[in-house]
């Protein structure tokens, strides 16, 4: 009988084995997530698309944004970034539009967000995809409509949107 | 795989008063399919992605991101806050399958 077995080690690592591989791919099993099929992918928009209406005939300068992003990006899928704008955040003077566009992206324009003074110091980091290689665009829209960007250059081994 | 939207909001573990600016790591779990993978002949897999987080502090609305499929899977997005008041910090996802996630921690100085 089973319990009259007598304890070994490698029997005892054996049961450990599988119970922990059953174990995990239970827990792959519930994470799956259902997902939808669709004949054709979205729409892809060219950059001019995306950075016209931004710039609306505006040249911006290269001030105050400061976009830092790996020179090279292993895996497009999460590319790291981190965005800082010098502004005091206060109601007369703040950035009310930031925008980040990657240029070779399916969909260039990656983020637009509208931000309201009162959260002080803007330093945003976040995680963006990247088709190709790259440059990437922050441009920082203040209340008194000046444009502010930096541009960066990203080298991507493998892109990030399928 | 966790299971989509669980999230967390972050606010960072030493001391902080008023006037401080504090570091605020927002999480959340969500695939953020951009449509354009191939699923085997069948066609793509669908768009799903967060297409909006929204942050407010107390009743003013300080942040909102309109995203598109750009961000990556599971976005996290990190953010610096001046901390005036005690309130709460409320940050909502949204996808395009017009779900919405809610988190809300409270500063208090």
């Amino acid at each position: 009988m089973i319990w009259r077995e007598a304890i070994t080690r490698r029997g005892l690592l054996g049961k450990l084995t599988a119970l922990s591989t059953l174990l995990i791919f239970r827990r792959r099993a519930q994470g799956e997530s259902e997902f939808d099929i669709t004949p054709a992918p979205p729409p892809v928009y060219t950059l001019e698309e995306r950075l016209t209406p931004i710039l609306a005939g505006r040249t911006p300068k290269h001030e105050r944004v400061t976009l830092t992003l790996p020179p090279h990006a292993e895996d497009g899928g999460t590319v790291p970034m981190q965005l800082d704008v010098e502004s005091p955040m206060t109601d007369e003077d703040h950035v009310q539009n930031l925008y980040v566009i990657a240029d070779q992206n399916p969909d260039p324009l990656v983020f637009s967000a509208s931000l309201h003074p009162g959260g002080g110091q803007l330093r945003w980091k976040l995680n963006i995809r990247l088709a190709d290689n790259s440059r990437v665009r922050a441009i920082a829209e203040m209340n008194d409509g000046d444009l502010f960007v930096q541009e960066v250059e990203v080298e991507v081994l493998v892109g990030g949107c399928g | 795989m966790l299971k989509i939207g669980r999230r967390a909001v972050r606010l960072p573990r030493h001391e902080y008063g008023k006037d401080d600016v504090i570091e605020v790591k927002t999480r959340i779990i969500h695939p953020n399919h951009n449509g354009r993978h191939k699923y085997e002949d069948k066609g793509y897999i669908a768009q799903h992605f967060i297409n909006l987080i929204e942050v407010y502090y107390g009743d003013q609305r300080i942040i909102s991101v309109d995203a598109s499929a750009g961000l990556s899977q599971n976005p996290y997005f990190t953010f610096a806050l001046k901390v005036t008041h005690s309130a709460p910090l409320r940050v909502v996802w949204k996808d395009t399958r017009g779900e919405e996630y809610t988190e809300t921690v409270d500063i208090r100085v």
